[in-house]
Parts: C-alpha cells; sequence; structure tokens
C-alpha cells in the first residue's frame, strides 16, 4: 500500500519534470550570430518590459518587434564586441504584474540595460528597483510627466511626454478640430489621468468650455452610463486619456449611442488593436502621439516582419533607437575596458549622459538626453509631436504640431 | 444640486442602460442564486461558465459562419440563433463539468463547506489560466493545446447594425438593447415557470429546502444537482451571448470575472437562494450603476453599488427578497 503511494508520486513528479522540460524552451539559444572571429563576444542580456501579451499588447508588440531587430543585426555584426540576448519581461502593462518581473530582471547577473517599461504605470513601480541595481533603463514608450520626478539616475525618455501631448492635444481641439464643449473622461491610470488633465487645461486656456470630466475605471466593458453623460452634456468633442483596448470599446459604443461630437485621444489608443477593435466606428477619430509613424523606419519594419507587423508600427522606430542606444553603450563600454555586467551598465550610463554634447542620429530622430531631467532634449518640443486621423481603417497623418501652428509656451 | 439636475436629465437613458446591464446580471446571477439554493455552496467558477460563452459566441461567428459583415432579415436571425444555442449549449456542459470534477467527490466524502469553497476558487483558476495557456504555443504533457483563447483579448464579429427600434422621453432604445431586455424577460419567465411549475422544478424546490427529506421521497439528488448546475450554465450562456451583442467587446479570458463579481452581488442584494430576489437585485444594480454616473461620477459606480449593497443587508440581512429558496 505505501509502496504504490511511493510509485504515484514519483510518477507525478515525473511528470511534472516533463511539463517543466516543455514549457521551458525558451532557453540557451543565444549562440546565434557571430561569423567572424575577430572578437571574443561578452554574453549580456538585454530586458524588454512590457506589455507583450494582454489587452494592450499591440501598443507594446512593435517596439519590441523593433529592439529585437536591432540586437539582431548587432549580434550579426563581427566587429560588435557583445552578444546580446534580448529576455521578455511580459508585464501585460499592469503595474501589478510588474514586481516580479523587475526581480528577475535585477536578479539576472548578466543584465546590462532595460528597453522599456513600455507604460507609465509600471514604470512608477519599477524605477526604484532599476535605480537602486544601476540598472539603465530606456522607455520608448511611457509618456507620464511625473515619471522625469523621480530623480532616477538611470531612467531615460526617448519621446516627448505628456505635459507636451496634453498642452499640444487640448490647442488641437481647438484650432484645428474647432470644439466649443468639451468632455474629458480618462481610465484613472497614472497615464490616462494626469493626460486628461493636462488636456483639459490647455484647452480651457484656449477658451473652450469643459462641460465634463470623469474618470472610468480601465478594464470595463461597458461605457454606455459614461455614454450617456457626454450626450446630455451637449459636448461637440470626446477626449479620452487611456490606453487602445478601452478607448476601441468607447469609441464603438460611442458610436452606437448616436453621439457625433469628435473623439480624440493620445498615444495610448494609436495602436492595431483600436484600429481593429473599434472597427468602423473608428473612422474620424483623432490622435495624437510623440513619433512619426510614416518614418523611413516603418518600410523596414514592415519588410523585416511581413505578416507578423503591425499594421500601425507604433514605436517601432523608437523601439528599434533604444536598442540602437544600448548597443552603441555596450560597445563604448567594452572599449573603455569593462569586463562584466556591472561595469557595462555604468559605461552604459555614461554613454547616455554624453549624448548632450553629440546626439546619436538614430532611424526616427537625433538623441540627446536632458542631463537634469534625462528627457529626450529637444530644440522645440513641440516638433516631436504627430496628429493623426482614421480614415478608411488607416491612421492618415493630419500633420506635425509645428506645422499645424500648435506651439508650446512653457 | 448640479448633481441632481443631470440626474434628472439623464434619468431615462440612464435607466436603459441599467435596465441592459441589469437584465445580464440577473441571467448570471441566478446561477448563483440557484446552486447556493440546492447545494449552499457559492461557486465561484461560475464567471468562467460565463466567459466559455463569449468564446463559443467567437468562434460560431467568426470559424463556422464565417460572418465577414452584418445580416439582416433571416440571415440575421439565422446568426443570432446559431451564436446563441451554442454559446448556451457549452456553457451549461461547462457548468455540468464543473460539478462532475470540482464539487461531487468533496460531496461524496462530506467534506467541510471551507473545501468546497476552495475548489470553486480553483475551478475558476484553473479554467481561466487554460484558456490563457490555449493559445497554439503551450502543451499539457502529451497534448498539445489547441489554439482556442490566448492571452489577449479576440475581436468578435459585428452580426448586427445598430438601429433605433422606439424612442420614449427622447431616449432611443436600439435594436440591440430590446433584444438583451426581452430576451432576458423572456428567459427569466421560462425559468421561474420551470422552478414553480415541472416536476423537476419541484425536486429542485424540495432539495433547497431539506436535501435529505427530499431524498428520503425519492428525489434524485445528483440529478438535481446536475440539472440545476445545468440551467445556471444555459442562463450564463445566453448572458455572454448577449454581453457580446450589445457591448461589442472581444472575447477575453477575464472578460468573466468582473459581471461574475457583479451577478453574485446581485444575487446577495436579493436573497441568496431565491430566483426571484437574483432577478430584482439584478436589475436593481444595473439601475444603481447606472444612476451613480450623472450623480457621483462614472469613478464612484463600484463604491455606490457596494453601498447600496451594505445598507440593504443592514436592514434586511438576507437581502430583498429573503433567503427563502423552496417556496
Amino acid at each position: 500500500m505505501k509502496r504504490s503511494k511511493w510509485k504515484v508520486l514519483l510518477a507525478l513528479l515525473a511528470a511534472l519534470s516533463l511539463v517543466a522540460a516543455a514549457c521551458g524552451g525558451d532557453d540557451g539559444d543565444g549562440d546565434t550570430g557571430g561569423g567572424g572571429e575577430e572578437v571574443e563576444k561578452v554574453p549580456v542580456s538585454v530586458y524588454f518590459q512590457g506589455a507583450l501579451t494582454g489587452p494592450y499588447n499591440y501598443l507594446v508588440i512593435p517596439s519590441f518587434q523593433g529592439a529585437q531587430l536591432r540586437f539582431d543585426e548587432l549580434n550579426e555584426d563581427p566587429e560588435f564586441p557583445a552578444e546580446i540576448t534580448l529576455k521578455e519581461g511580459d508585464t501585460q502593462g499592469s503595474p501589478d504584474n510588474a514586481p516580479p518581473v523587475v526581480e528577475e530582471v535585477a536578479s539576472d547577473t548578466e543584465t546590462v540595460a532595460v528597453v522599456g517599461p513600455g507604460f507609465s504605470g509600471e514604470s512608477a513601480v519599477s524605477g526604484d528597483t532599476y535605480n537602486d541595481s544601476a540598472i539603465p533603463f530606456i522607455s520608448p514608450s511611457a509618456t507620464g510627466v511625473a515619471l522625469a520626478e523621480e530623480g532616477w539616475d538611470y531612467w531615460y525618455r526617448a519621446i516627448g511626454n505628456d505635459a507636451g501631448q496634453g498642452g499640444l492635444g487640448g490647442q488641437y481641439l481647438a484650432k484645428e478640430i474647432g470644439a466649443t464643449k468639451l468632455f474629458v473622461a480618462d481610465d484613472k491610470s497614472e497615464y490616462g489621468q494626469p493626460l486628461g488633465d493636462a488636456v483639459a487645461e490647455a484647452a480651457e486656456a484656449e477658451g473652450v468650455e469643459i462641460v465634463g470630466r470623469q474618470g472610468a475605471a480601465a478594464g470595463a466593458d461597458d461605457y454606455s452610463a459614461l455614454i450617456s453623460d457626454v450626450q446630455a452634456s451637449g459636448a461637440d468633442a470626446f477626449y479620452f486619456g487611456g490606453y487602445d483596448a478601452d478607448f476601441a470599446k468607447i469609441v464603438d459604443q460611442a458610436v452606437e449611442a448616436g453621439f457625433e461630437g469628435t473623439m480624440m485621444s493620445g498615444d495610448g489608443s494609436v495602436s492595431d488593436t483600436f484600429i481593429e477593435s473599434a472597427g468602423d466606428s473608428a473612422e474620424g477619430v483623432h490622435l495624437s502621439i510623440p513619433s512619426d509613424l510614416g518614418g523611413d523606419f516603418a518600410e523596414q519594419y514592415n519588410s523585416e516582419y511581413g505578416g507578423e507587423a503591425s499594421t500601425v508600427p507604433v514605436y517601432a522606430a523608437e523601439g528599434y533607437d533604444v536598442a540602437s542606444l544600448i548597443g552603441e553603450g555596450i560597445k563604448s563600454a567594452i572599449e573603455g575596458g569593462a569586463e562584466d555586467a556591472e561595469t557595462i551598465r555604468e559605461g552604459i550610463k555614461e554613454y547616455l549622459d554624453g549624448l548632450v554634447d553629440a546626439p546619436f542620429e538614430g532611424v526616427a530622430k537625433s538623441y540627446a538626453f536632458d542631463p537634469e531631467t534625462h528627457e529626450l532634449a529637444a530644440e522645440d518640443v513641440a516638433e516631436l509631436f504627430f496628429f493623426y486621423e482614421v480614415k478608411s481603417g488607416e491612421m492618415t497623418e493630419v500633420g506635425n504640431a509645428v506645422d499645424l501652428g500648435l506651439s508650446l509656451e512653457l | 444640486m448640479e448633481f441632481f439636475s443631470n440626474f434628472v436629465d439623464q434619468f431615462w437613458p440612464q435607466t436603459r442602460n441599467g435596465l441592459t446591464l441589469g437584465s445580464i446580471y440577473a441571467m448570471i446571477a441566478l446561477g448563483y442564486t440557484m446552486v447556493y439554493g440546492v447545494l449552499q455552496l457559492i461557486n465561484f467558477a461560475h464567471s468562467e461558465v460565463f466567459m466559455v460563452s463569449t468564446f463559443t459566441t467567437l468562434f460560431a461567428y467568426r470559424d463556422w459562419f464565417n460572418v465577414v459583415a452584418p445580416a439582416s432579415g433571416v440571415g440575421l436571425l439565422v446568426l443570432l440563433m446559431g451564436g446563441l444555442i451554442p454559446a448556451m449549449i457549452f456553457s451549461a456542459v461547462l457548468a455540468v463539468l464543473i460539478e462532475r470534477f470540482a464539487y461531487r467527490p468533496l460531496r461524496k466524502r462530506g467534506a467541510p463547506r471551507l473545501s468546497f469553497l476552495i475548489s470553486a476558487i480553483g475551478a475558476s483558476f484553473f479554467i481561466q489560466y487554460l484558456f490563457v495557456l490555449m493559445d497554439g504555443q503551450h502543451s499539457l504533457i502529451f497534448f498539445d493545446l489547441p489554439n482556442i483563447a490566448g492571452p489577449s483579448p479576440q475581436t468578435v464579429p459585428t452580426v448586427m447594425e445598430t438601429s433605433t427600434v422606439f424612442t420614449v422621453f427622447d431616449t432611443p432604445f436600439s435594436n440591440k438593447r430590446v433584444i438583451v431586455i426581452l430576451a432576458a424577460a423572456l428567459m427569466l419567465f421560462v425559468l421561474d415557470r420551470f422552478v414553480r411549475q415541472t416536476k423537476m422544478g419541484r425536486g429542485i424546490r424540495a432539495v433547497a429546502q431539506d436535501a435529505e427529506a427530499a431524498s428520503m421521497m425519492g428525489v434524485d439528488i445528483n440529478r438535481v444537482i446536475v440539472v440545476t448546475f445545468a440551467v445556471g450554465g444555459l442562463m450564463a450562456g445566453a448572458a455572454g451571448f448577449l454581453y457580446i451583442l450589445v457591448l461589442g467587446v472581444p472575447a477575453f479570458w477575464f472578460i468573466g470575472f468582473l459581471p461574475g463579481i457583479k451577478a453574485f452581488t446581485a444575487a446577495v442584494l436579493g436573497g441568496i437562494g431565491n430566483i426571484r430576489g437574483a432577478m430584482v437585485g439584478g436589475l436593481l444594480l444595473g439601475l444603481v450603476e447606472a444612476y451613480s454616473v450623472p450623480l457621483f461620477g462614472a469613478e464612484w459606480t463600484d463604491v455606490t453599488a457596494f453601498v447600496v449593497l451594505v445598507l440593504v443587508l443592514l436592514f434586511r440581512p438576507t437581502g430583498i427578497m429573503g433567503e427563502e429558496v423552496g417556496s
């Protein structure tokens, strides 16, 4: 009797180990490139933290693909002194899922840098650990203003922030759309709420009447009650600070309910998911983003990824550029004598800080970081922002903020 | 008093919104309340029964009917039935499976009530994460899991164009909302008659009143329990289908969580174990949530709903309609 129980236990253990073996297939496939034997490549890990799965994944997958593309190129380059393994830190975009990912990144002794975190909420809960561990982390997509005020030495932002996006967005609604009564809602997130506030403030300064300001929890399904409130307010324009999956539901349900005003959102809704999920209802929706979706890199991205490319290459170029920055940093670190992950991290930071004097020309734009805030340095911040309108199911460029005559008087 | 004038302005549209969502809550709540009636157990895996119906609807429209554009007339009727019926069947099957594997073994061994609770939560997690892993890239020991769900939401094709059927007090009612409200009313009515007038319904009521006595009087308890789970599953299945139809949201492994919690709340509000209570509780909760938006703001929706729940339970600890199950 007792013996048979042991056998069952053994069999169970064996089965479990089989499952574990089946699941853990991602390890150890780092030995790809390296044709020329000129340099001994130093093995390093770079993590990508963001929503690689879940409702908001198409906001982040393009930048992951961009980064992957660049790291593959670097690994194939025989003169590049390191072998970079890009590892996935999937948080589904939620701050709740971030801590275990951050823990994994920080405890990996080969980690030299992080691409991400993708969203502002997860950045807020991840930053302290990265900063304390002296791991450079560069976000290609998180726009929350408050992140720059955390005082993280190792944090960098490769795009414009929501002070710019909100300010210009409010002006755009007033001048370009001609809104007179604006209703602003947000998803109560670290990203959406301040963005909504900034848009409302800027629009009000332009003489637009704010007829409503609401916060509705992300991840809900029924927004009818909010939409009835928007309709009753007499708004001719509606702005949502939040992410694509939620904005798609709102837009779809608002059109069904007969709302005829102009709807607009920020970079959090610029994605394939928004276009696909909102379908025909997305027509005529306006969006802003601190990135040029139609840049030269878009073609390369599409030809590399073919059918797997997202139809909206949101921050794909920035993902590629952040990977380039990290690659350059690793190179300069190793050339400067760095040998292990810790010294490489320091070398990357030195390289990034040094860009102020000699900016790096990426595929999207040129990169240099403000020595104080580590925000992307730009002569005119408004230049970083682009506006789009959905026409025939595609993001169609309306124009760059500067060309549209919008400016930030800070 | 601005908030009050808002409320007056929006009374009818919000009533419409509340009735739509409330009907769906009521249909899900029935599953909780009936199972509680016969087993004195909260079936926390019921939200997954709801979730499965949204995926069934997705499959019906995307893969079986290959819907590319909204239909009308007879074609639409076929599509609606073609989505609704499989959704109800698959949900009922899952509900019965949950009973068979998560509860019956415990019942046979006379396990304490706490074990049932843990088993319920475990079944819920198991089903949710099974759907996450069913993305065509994972295998379970020897089986490759099929590509059914995965971790990201999947858009369900639209089968029906929205149009306004009638307008009451300047409030347009769309065809989808009318379908949801009528379908829910019809199903709740049929269920009520089933429980009150059929032999099986009498069996359910008898088991709910006193399982031991019912079994001595010749009621097959196991059969009654299976039927109870199946009926709850049918209702949740229909609710999931209508939810997708009216809100146009994608199918998602986590989609059952919020409606499930809300429907459970509705069941408690109406009086857990009481079938008509679940209906009243569902509608009331839907209305409270909708009215809370003009009154206090969208961020207060859940707070308002639960304050109402606490207030009701303070004055009527057994819920609005009381806990009477058998009568």
